[in-house]
């Protein structure tokens, strides 16, 4: 081989190798450490990486012997990370979990399993599994019962479940955490557990879930050997009709060692119910129109209405409590629309699905009387199925007193209230309907007057409210800055002002008698040239000449009465001072 | 100069009553609320139940349709026709419609007796859920006018109120007569006390009321169909709370064990009674 060559080689087989290694490590089958007990559960998981492209996992080997169930996935993946403006999108992990569990003892062959990644398709290898069979323990003991073992559909029975282990203290509670019971009736009855309250509970394996339930723990001697036993009860009510077998089994874990970090070692242990059969009838058809599907015993009904007095066709609430034993949570209100009630007050056309209550379950349904005069509720009738006596039971409930009266208020000359062409009528009308409203907290009169129905609220308000608050500040806006601007200019306000004194003095002169006119003017005159120094020649000129006549009027040694000439004067030192203003 | 004043006065006001609209009602529906009349007058003389719950359903989507065409034309339904809209309701059994009506009314006019009453009795409908409270005793002695009249006149009142004190502010400033500025000094005082229950009135706005109208309505934990129910029982029709978010055609509401979450079409917020919640994102 060529030197040069060699480097090339190296790299051509560095590069293989991390392509294996990658793909090795894209899709890898994990399973659960032996050993692996007959109809035990074995986990196995198959993991595989992804960077977006789709993926599928699918089973392809086949053995018949073996129950695979599942797969459920699950997915992990890490966020984007952005590195000098490069956007890295990071795998995301699917882990495909199984289920297997073995019917018979012996090597077992599981997979292939053939994953899809894109378009890209590869076949795992196949994982072997020694099953073994797991005898009963001696010191585990499991009973599943139930007081009967004929039931019909719909009946609630009593079931108990006891689990007994005889061990020290330690391995009892190691096993009793690790404990999960199993039967057919978990799966075939509806359990009826309730919320788990107690320190200890026991789990129910029902179907695919767990389930606790409260259990009270005792100790009990069986042929000598001392024993730890749970026992829970609970109700389990019957679906379907038909004959099942109920087999049960319960699997925990036996505490071999306790390591030095908290950690232990076990190993399975079982055990098995004794095996029983209940029979699950039909309800016998023909039973009274009021019977619902109730099975069971000792069921009351009570009734309640919210109002004693209503008019024809008004809405009555009603409310309906039932009570009975051993299940009200599945209870139904029957049809009473063929029942005697229905002749005199209209039920709803639908079922209220109803509220359980601490003993039973309540129901709320709107009711109305069909005519006047009825003095009282009719008793309700609920009808059940005794499966003790197999036959249908009746409770009635008390008869509540309501008056019904005519339906005064719901006639259409009574419920206008508006004027119009009968409106003195209306009005009337409306004041019945007011009085007999507040007796019964409704007035359902309604106004006729198209024109008072129709009239509409425009939209003026929010308009002018911004109009008046716009002008508001404008105006005080506008009144600050002509202040400003007078106060600005102090001989401005001055020369202002005092046109407006010297205006006054002229136009007051003129009601004055010639002599005592022309001194007013003349004095007017002069202040006005005191307060004006920049004024031209002309204006002095005039202003003189005005001054001289003014003079000749006032001290005329001959007063004179004729105010023709006054007033001239007085009109021209008017003008001057105006324009100079 | 001396005129500039009593020229700027004249120029505002004459811009106040350009922007004035037009006092006169326009044309309205009449036809829609005349059927809805006749449908609610023919119910009441009819004598079987299922007949008669038809024709009053019929005259109250009559009034639905006369209010919403106010609506599409910007224009304020009357209490009147509110009033008559949620009677048809009740009387047709649809209880959160009615509360809806009723309390649309009250928002026009407070002071209208027959719908304080028909909402109180609507609301005793509504079991197993506790119907709001009315406002503090002590506020509505307090301020007595806001049981009396609606907000928009109240709003009208005090924007009356602002004008009078800043023309006496104008005048007192252009003047300077202090006599005539202790005047707006009170104007603006009582515009004060008058703005109190407006700004009370605008923050309960802000909490977007509504009411269930469907006839019960199943509270959810998420805004998605598989969600856990929020409460035991579903929530009766009428039921009034308050709107916390609403995001696609969910709506999230309070309640006193936390908050909801409810389907946009089985509930209508007091500020748009008749028309669903929005199915854009809102929060």
């Amino acid at each position: 081989m060529n030197l040069k060559q060699q480097p090339v080689l190296a790299l051509l087989c560095i590069a293989i190798a991390t392509v294996c290694t990658s793909t090795a490590q894209a899709q890898r089958i994990r399973i659960q450490e032996g050993p692996y007990y007959v109809g035990e559960p074995v986990t196995l998981q198959v993991v595989v990486r992804s960077d977006g492209n789709d993926i599928s996992v699918k089973h392809i080997g086949k053995d018949s012997e073996l129950t695979l169930r599942g797969p459920r996935v699950q997915s992990t993946s890490s966020g984007t990370t952005i590195v000098n403006g490069q956007v890295i999108q990071s795998e995301t992990q699917y882990v495909y979990q199984y289920s297997i569990v073995s019917q018979t003892p012996g090597l077992k062959t599981v997979g292939p399993f053939e994953i899809s990644v894109g378009y890209k398709k590869t076949t795992t290898d196949t994982v072997e599994f020694n099953f073994e069979i797991l005898e009963d323990s001696p010191d585990m003991f499991l009973n599943v019962t139930t007081d009967t073992t004929r039931a019909y559909v719909g009946q609630t029975i009593p079931v108990t479940v006891q689990w007994g282990y005889s061990a020290s203290g330690a391995k009892v509670s190691h096993a009793f955490r690790r404990l999960r019971i199993s039967s057919k009736l978990f799966d075939e009855f509806e359990l009826q557990l309730g919320d788990a309250q107690a320190e200890y509970a026991l789990v129910l394996q029902v179907g695919d879930s767990a389930a606790e339930v409260d259990a009270k723990i005792t100790e009990k001697r069986i042929d000598g050997k001392k024993f730890v036993v749970a026992t829970a009860g609970f109700g389990a009510r019957c679906s379907t009709s038909g004959k099942f077998e109920i087999t049960s089994r319960c699997r925990s874990e036996e505490l071999l060692a306790r390591g030095f970090f908290g950690g232990s070692q076990g190993k399975p242990i079982v055990a098995t119910g004794a095996p029983f059969t209940i029979e699950v009838l039909p309800v016998p058809t023909g039973g009274p129109p009021t019977f619902s599907g109730a099975v069971g015993d000792e069921y009351t009904i009570a009734t309640r209405l919210k109002r004693t007095q209503a008019r024809v066709g008004d809405p009555i609430q009603l409310t309906v409590t039932l009570r009975g034993k051993p299940d009200f949570s599945s209870l139904r209100l029957p049809d009473w629309s063929t029942s005697d009630a229905a002749e005199l007050f209209q039920f709803p056309s639908e079922q209220p699905t109803g509220q359980p209550t601490g003993d039973g379950k309540r129901f709320e349904l709107t009711i109305r009387a069909k005519e006047a005069g009825i003095s009282s509720l009719p008793p309700l009738e609920f009808t059940w199925f005794d499966p003790v006596t197999e036959s249908f039971q009746t409770a009635k409930s008390k008869p509540l007193p309501l008056e019904i009266a005519a339906s005064e208020l719901v006639t259409s000359s009574s419920v206008y209230s508006a004027a119009g062409p009968q409106s003195s009528q209306a009005k009337q009308s409306s004041s019945g309907a007011q009085d007999l409203g507040s007796t019964l907290a409704a007035n359902l009169a309604i106004n006729r007057d198209t024109a008072a129905l129709t009239r509409t609220i425009s939209s003026l308000p929010e308009a002018t409210i911004k109009t008046l608050y716009a002008s508001a500040i404008g105006l005080v806006a506008f009144a600050l800055l002509w202040r400003s601007r007078t106060v600005l200019s102090p001989s401005t306000s001055r020369q202002t002002t005092s046109s407006r004194k010297l205006s006054a003095q002229l136009a007051s002169a003129r009601t004055q008698p010639p002599a005592e006119a022309a001194k007013l003017v003349a004095s007017a005159l002069r202040q006005f040239v005191q307060s004006e120094p920049s004024m031209d020649d002309a204006t002095r000129h005039e202003i003189d000449s005005l001054l001289s006549d003014c003079d000749a009027i006032a001290f005329s040694p001959t007063p004179t009465s004729d105010t023709s000439k006054l007033a001239s004067l007085a009109e021209r030192a008017q003008q001057i001072v105006s324009a100079a203003k | 100069m001396k005129q500039a004043p009593i020229r700027l006065s004249v120029l505002l006001l004459a811009w106040l009553v350009a922007l004035l609209p037009s006092l006169a009602g326009q044309e309205q529906p009449k036809s829609l609320v005349q059927a809805a009349v006749d449908s609610y007058a023919s119910a009441l003389e009819l004598q079987d139940r299922s007949e008669q719950l038809a024709a009053f359903r019929h005259s109250q989507q009559l009034f639905q349709q006369a209010i919403e065409a106010n609506t599409a034309a910007d224009r304020e339904s009357s209490p009147e026709l509110w009033l008559a809209f949620a009677n048809a309701s009740l009387q047709s059994e649809k209880v959160g419609w009615a509360i809806l009506g009723y309390r649309s009314a009250l928002a026009s006019e407070p002071s209208n007796t027959q719908a304080v009453q028909n909402l109180r009795f609507a609301r005793s409908l509504v079991t197993g859920w506790q119907s709001p409270q009315s406002d503090g005793e002590f506020g509505d002695t307090l301020f007595f006018w806001r049981t009396s009249y609606s907000q928009s006149a109240q709003n009208l009142f005090a924007a009356g109120l602002f004008f009078a004190a800043g023309i006496c502010a104008a005048v007192a400033i252009a003047s300077r007569r202090s006599w005539i500025l202790w005047i707006g000094g009170a104007l603006i005082a009582a515009w004060i006390v008058f703005c109190i229950p407006i700004f009370i009135d605008a923050l309960e706005e802000r909490r977007q009321l509504a009411v269930i109208v469907s006839d019960e309505a199943i509270l959810r934990t998420a805004d998605t169909p598989g969600a856990p129910e929020r409460l035991t029982a579903p929530i009766p029709g009428g039921a009034e709370l308050t709107v916390l978010s609403r995001r696609g055609d969910w709506v999230e509401v309070e309640i006193p064990q936390g908050s909801g979450w409810l389907r946009a079409h089985e509930i209508r917020s007091l500020d748009a009674p008749l028309s669903q919640a929005p199915s854009s994102d809102n929060d």
